[in-house]
């Protein structure tokens, strides 16, 4: 009765209780992996014309050393491995490439065409303070210093202890 | 570092919620009313998805993308955003080309993907609803 009235009143913890955390921890796991790989795409797209795309080899320049950062960037989030890191190199990245490329183009995103630069860049912000979650190589990494590491005092335990 | 980077999530959560919600909003504008023409895109670019939807769910783009930049009933306007953008990408960004890149449909797979996050947890600290249920909670 008692649980009944709280789940009324706050139909989203009503909600949390059917799905549970499993759902949620799942839907991340699709989100990152299919983000990482959405984003790999202009790597490959610049590296060697993935799906017909226009091929970038000028490489001093920014918009080409873009491709190999976005390939190995996007596959190491899809694989989740050194997450917070590399969400954050590609954060920044994207905040660049807004900036330089569509920013003068347009005041609004869907106006300038950097729109999907918007999206990434604030996906990876999240995904900085977000981790990889389950089932990443991140993952796997701390479960192991966790349990190789004992001493209470050592800062990897207190690192493995939080959430990945 | 770890440890205070994390404790900062629920508010990227809310940031990364407030501009999806506000570009979202855009296209709801943008089917409605005709605003915010497209001034450029990338090379071989084709235009969003959510361009080429029928007009009628330009309302429930403007609404929802509304309620979800409040964080008002979070998870139920990003559900319906979410649906809207798969719908999109179903219906219009899939038959162009396998490819979602080719198909201009990585932009609504992205919303598709965070909107359905936000409908399974929440959108973060910074929203109306947690500010209605901590006063809801305060006066109980």
């Amino acid at each position: 009765m008692l649980v009944a009235q709280e789940n009324r009143m706050k139909p989203g913890r009503a909600l949390d209780k059917v799905l549970g955390d499993k759902l949620t921890g799942s839907w991340l796991v699709v989100l990152r992996i299919a983000a990482g790989l959405l984003f790999s795409q202009h790597g490959g797209e610049k590296l060697w014309g993935f799906a017909g795309g226009r091929i970038d080899h000028n490489f001093p320049s920014l918009h080409a050393l873009a491709g190999p950062i976005e390939l190995v960037g996007g596959l190491l989030i899809a694989a989740g491995l050194f997450t917070r890191t590399v969400a954050f190199i590609l954060c920044g990245e994207m905040a660049v490439a807004y900036f330089m490329d569509w920013a003068p183009k347009g005041f609004f995103p869907i106006n300038n065409g950097g729109e999907e630069a918007v999206l990434f860049c604030y996906l990876f912000l999240w995904l900085v303070t977000r981790g990889a979650g389950p089932l990443s190589i991140d993952a796997l990494i701390h479960r192991r210093t966790e349990t190789s590491v004992q001493r209470p005092s050592d800062h990897r335990t207190v690192n493995a202890a939080t959430r990945v | 570092v770890k440890l205070t980077v994390t404790a900062w999530e629920p508010h990227a959560r809310s940031i990364l919620r407030i501009i999806l919600a506000f570009v979202f909003s855009l296209h709801g504008l943008r089917l409605l009313y005709g605003l915010f023409p497209q001034l450029a895109r990338r090379p071989g670019g084709v235009s969003v998805p959510l361009d080429s939807l029928p007009q009628f769910t330009g309302y429930i783009m403007l609404i929802g993308a509304g309620l979800l930049f409040l964080g008002l009933l979070t998870r139920p306007s990003a559900l319906a955003l979410a649906l809207v953008s798969l719908a999109s990408y179903v219906l219009v960004a899939a038959p162009r080309a396998l490819a979602p890149i080719r198909a201009g449909g990585n932009e609504v797979l992205l919303y598709f993907l965070v909107f359905m996050y936000f409908a399974l947890d929440g959108g973060g600290s910074w929203s109306l609803d947690r500010l209605l249920e901590t006063r809801r909670a305060g006066r109980a």
